[in-house]
């Protein structure tokens, strides 16, 4: 009995600090998705679309997944015929602005994948946030050419 | 009337003939030599005049030898990129593929297309082989010794840096042209599509440019 009661608190006190904690994170992600690739790349590329629905600017440090071992956020630039991949250290979102992350534009390098990874497969990455907060989505793993198919959930804080 | 108030409009009359028939003979040389005029509904750079390519010898993905002869008698899209690429390079053989796919039979069978490394330190042919294949079992992976892959690129006028990240020299991007050189079956430079790709588009100017010079 006096289990059930401590466990039921436990769960009770760990959802307050949840939300305390979810509720100072007001970014929201959508379509997030990885591209397949062939087997032998080691790096993968990663899209979603980034809101920020809070009323103060977020910045974003960094990403990581337990199924990578390191993540990096990269814009891909083309100028004067020429691609380059600029590697982007921070990421600041002002309030209600979306950051798109798509093909040539905005991306995740999600390098060398610590399992083999299929279609439809499930990828949890963290959002590092200044001030050392996190947030978490999941991505999923799809062909591209089918970047606007809604493909997981939006996480709401 | 004078002698010379007779002789100038005869002198006058004589320069305007003489300029009349040089100018005809000039129209005339000219109009020999005249190249056939580019449709002007082609939506991308056709080049005045194919350029002839140099030789190279590289590879395919099947460690077999990839020269000037084998862009002969097809038409070839050569498009240059890496493996260690996750953005650009991806994203552009799908949109080949998908051009590829939507191209009618007859023009398919007289076009290939061609990935070629500018990375071919970590791009030996076993790994183009695998790549390309992933998109299309059709495209051809070709890479070689660097010198060789950088003359001809050059040749091309494709450009290509190696971007280091930190201390570790096998850590490395490569920033590069985003054309697709399309090749006519003469092995000669013949147009240039530029990014950002779109497989409909790269269809309809291509399939004009194929008819337009197939005979």
């Amino acid at each position: 009995m006096i289990k059930k009661i401590l466990t039921i608190m436990l769960c009770l006190v760990t959802s307050i600090f949840s939300q305390a904690i979810l509720a100072d994170q007001p970014i929201v992600v959508s379509d997030a998705w990885i591209a397949d690739a062939p087997a032998i790349s080691k790096i993968r590329a990663g899209y979603l679309m980034l809101q920020n629905k809070g009323k103060h600017a977020i910045t974003i440090k960094s990403f990581s997944s337990p199924n990578f071992e390191r993540i990096e956020l990269h814009k891909t630039v083309i100028k004067d015929g020429m691609v380059k991949m600029e590697s982007i250290k921070q990421l600041t979102i002002k309030p209600d602005e979306i950051v798109e992350f798509k093909a040539e534009a905005y991306h995740l390098m999600l390098f060398t994948p610590k399992q083999k990874l299929n279609n439809s497969d499930k990828v949890k990455i963290t959002i590092q946030l200044e001030g050392n907060k996190t947030s978490s989505f999941t991505a999923i793993v799809k062909e591209r050419g089918h970047s606007r198919e809604h493909s997981n959930h939006k996480m709401h804080h | 009337m004078t002698i010379k108030q007779f002789l100038i409009p005869i002198l006058f009359t004589a320069i305007a003939a003489l300029s009349l028939a040089g100018g005809y003979w000039v129209s005339q040389q000219t109009q020999q030599t005249r190249l056939p005029s580019i449709p002007k509904d082609i939506d991308t750079m056709v080049l005045p005049e194919a350029r002839e390519l140099m030789p190279f010898e590289l590879l395919d993905q099947d460690n077999q030898p990839f020269t000037i002869a084998r862009l002969k008698q097809k038409w070839s899209l050569i498009f240059f990129g890496f493996t260690h690429c996750p953005d650009i390079c991806p994203s552009t053989l799908k949109t080949l593929q998908t051009f590829w796919q939507g191209l009618p039979e007859p023009i398919r069978h007289k076009t290939q297309v061609v990935f070629m490394t500018v990375d071919p330190k970590r791009d030996p042919p076993a790994t183009m082989k695998e790549y390309v294949q992933f998109f299309e079992p059709s495209f051809i992976g070709v890479t070689g010794e660097l010198e060789q892959v950088s003359a001809f690129t050059r040749s091309l006028g494709v450009l290509h840096e190696y971007v280091y990240q930190g201390e570790d020299k096998n850590n490395y991007s490569v920033n590069h042209s985003a054309q697709i050189m399309l090749i006519d079956p003469q092995a000669r430079l013949r147009a240039i599509f530029t990014a950002p790709h779109n497989s409909d588009e790269m269809q309809k100017n291509y399939t004009k440019i194929f008819n337009f010079y197939k005979d």
